[in-house]
């Protein structure tokens, strides 16, 4: 009887270690933060993966108040000498835009340019 | 007793019966080769189709396009030098898909001549990668071990059992881990894009090397002609030797666009005719000097252009680039973003060098193309849509109608600008005049 139950308790271990190892884990979409001369950018995609993506964006100056004025943002994939027709992103809130509707078709390497007043910061975002 | 045996036994042939044909399984699938080929008069498309096996087949269609003179060409397959098989294709009148099979009797570096165009090109060896054969191998050794300890214990003897089910609790691990890792094991060099193909390097592909950095020296163009052929020498810049390692990057060896002193557009893709050299034909040329540009792209990576100018003995008149279109432009000043899409109306255009458009962009514009600053070749490429092929061949008339291009120009002024897209086997190629204005903010 002891026996056994020590088999169970020593299954049940060596199953949860199993799946604490082996669980599959995706990469979560991470913000991504850059800085230019005056703003601070942070950019968080819905999805690392290729296809329709949107974007989260918080835009901020550097004492973190929030900023204005029309976002521009222009996909582009180097490594393809591709770049994508820039979109608008549409204000949310005091410092919150959104773009949506934004095609990634291709896994890869890609530059996200964020243009504000002026100033401009490209983001890299590696979808698979 | 022997009931139990034979239970035991089918089981364990069930599971290895399992296991075993995958064996079978290749490493490695090359794809469809594309080149676009410039061969005298014709404008051609060569595709050498996937070699599934060797010795076996080789399959090779010709696609022509309008304008295109019919007769035969001689398919030659050539491997170090010596011919192998030979086949004729007769070309029809009508532009398409015209078909001729070759036999290839080995695995390793070979040679397609199309007349006196030839193609370098690998037909690659189905060896089983290094963790396939590890985790196979493991998952083998673990039946028969399994079969073994079975054996043992029906047979009385349970004690000695124990050693061939450690064995079989080792083969496992084994298997598992190599199954488990081969997706992250990086890929190893390819023989033909980053390594010179030789027949050993293409017979064991899992050979590692300790070459980290497999870019080339940059190359030098020498352009000249022979009668209506524009030759092109290609010598390395390092060592002045030619330059044999180019590879079929957008679907030919080298994109070539010859811009006239009248402004008119000629994309060619020469044909490579020795070690270097490179020929491709003016039809109807034009008197004066050319602007000519050539992107390559040599083994081991990175796409160069080549820029030069040369001067052609021709009439006075030329023959204009005569393709119509609605675009719709949306110009930025100089350094943003600026779209252009040409709409052709229909949803029937075919993809032309594995692209839905080209545009040539060359400016700004203050004498000839021959001393215009940029000089940029922009694509517009083919959405993936499910249920179509990754990369379609000419026979898919499906794409369009809207072909939209994104470009910088990096400086204001007067820019030419040519849109090119395939339709009925045609290339379309469409001038337009960009003028882009100054940013707002003064440049550095």
């Amino acid at each position: 009887m002891k026996r056994s139950a020590t088999a169970v308790v020593a299954g049940v271990i060596a199953i949860v270690a199993a799946l604490v190892v082996l669980w599959p884990r995706g990469v979560e979409a991470q913000p991504h933060l850059a800085e230019s001369t005056g703003l601070r950018f942070e950019l968080t995609p819905t999805s690392t993966r290729s296809g329709s993506n949107s974007f989260d964006l918080r835009i901020t100056d550097r004492s973190g108040n929030a900023a204005d004025g029309d976002v521009t943002v222009e996909p582009a994939m180097p490594q393809m000498g591709h770049a994508l027709a820039p979109i608008t992103a549409a204000p949310q809130a005091p410092g919150q835009y959104k773009v949506a509707g934004v095609d990634l078709f291709m896994a890869g390497q890609w530059e996200i340019t964020v243009s504000l007043r002026g100033e401009r910061v490209v983001i890299p975002l590696l979808l698979t | 007793m022997k009931r139990r045996v034979v239970t035991l036994l089918l089981v364990l042939g069930a599971i290895l019966g399992i296991a075993a044909p995958a064996l079978a399984d290749g490493a490695q699938s090359g794809a469809d080769i594309h080149v676009a080929q410039s061969l005298g008069d014709r404008d051609l498309t060569v595709i050498i189709r996937r070699v599934a096996e060797v010795p076996g087949p080789v399959h090779v269609d010709v696609v022509t396009h309008a304008g295109t003179p019919a007769g035969d060409v001689a398919l030659t397959l050539r491997a170090a030098g010596a011919p192998s098989s030979t086949a004729k294709v007769e070309l029809g009148a009508t532009p398409g898909f015209y078909s001729g099979v070759l036999r290839a009797d080995r695995s390793g570096p070979w040679e397609l001549a199309v007349d006196e165009a030839t193609i370098p090109f690998v037909v690659p060896a189905i060896v089983p990668s290094p963790w396939e054969n590890a985790t196979y191998g493991g998952f083998i050794a673990a039946g028969v071990l399994l079969l073994a300890a079975l054996l043992l214990a029906v047979s009385g003897r349970p004690g000695l059992a124990l050693v061939p089910t450690a064995g079989m609790v080792a083969a496992v691990a084994a298997g598992v881990t190599a199954a488990l890792l081969a997706p992250s094991i990086p890929p190893v060099a390819a023989p033909g894009t980053q390594l010179d193909p030789t027949y050993d390097n293409v017979m064991n592909p899992y050979e590692r090397t300790s070459i980290v950095d497999f870019s080339r020296p940059p190359v030098n163009l020498v352009p000249g002609m022979d009668g209506k052929d524009l030759v092109l020498s290609l010598t390395d810049g390092s060592s002045g030797r030619p330059v044999d390692d180019l590879l079929v990057h957008d679907s030919a060896f080298i994109h070539l666009v010859v811009v006239s002193p009248s402004g008119q557009l000629r994309h060619l893709h020469p044909v490579r005719t020795a070690p270097g050299e490179y020929r491709a034909r003016l039809r109807d040329p034009e008197q004066g000097t050319h602007a000519i540009a050539a992107e390559i792209a040599r083994r081991g990576g990175g796409v160069q252009l080549l820029r030069s100018s040369v001067d052609v003995a021709g009439s006075a008149t030329a023959s204009p680039n005569d393709g119509k279109t609605e675009t719709a432009m949306e110009i930025r000043e100089a350094g943003r973003p600026s779209t252009i899409t040409a709409k052709f109306g229909e949803r029937d255009l075919q993809p032309w060098l594995g692209m839905l458009g080209h545009m040539i962009v060359v400016g700004p514009i203050t004498g000839t193309a021959v001393n215009a600053p940029i000089w940029a070749h922009v694509h517009s490429m083919i959405p993936p849509t499910p249920g179509m092929p990754d990369k379609p061949d000419e026979s898919v008339a499906a794409y369009g109608p809207d072909v939209p291009f994104t470009y910088s120009f990096p400086l204001p002024g007067r820019y030419l600008v040519w849109i090119q897209v395939e339709r009925d086997y045609s290339i379309v190629t469409v001038p337009k005049i960009v003028d882009v204005p100054a940013g707002k903010v003064a440049s550095k």
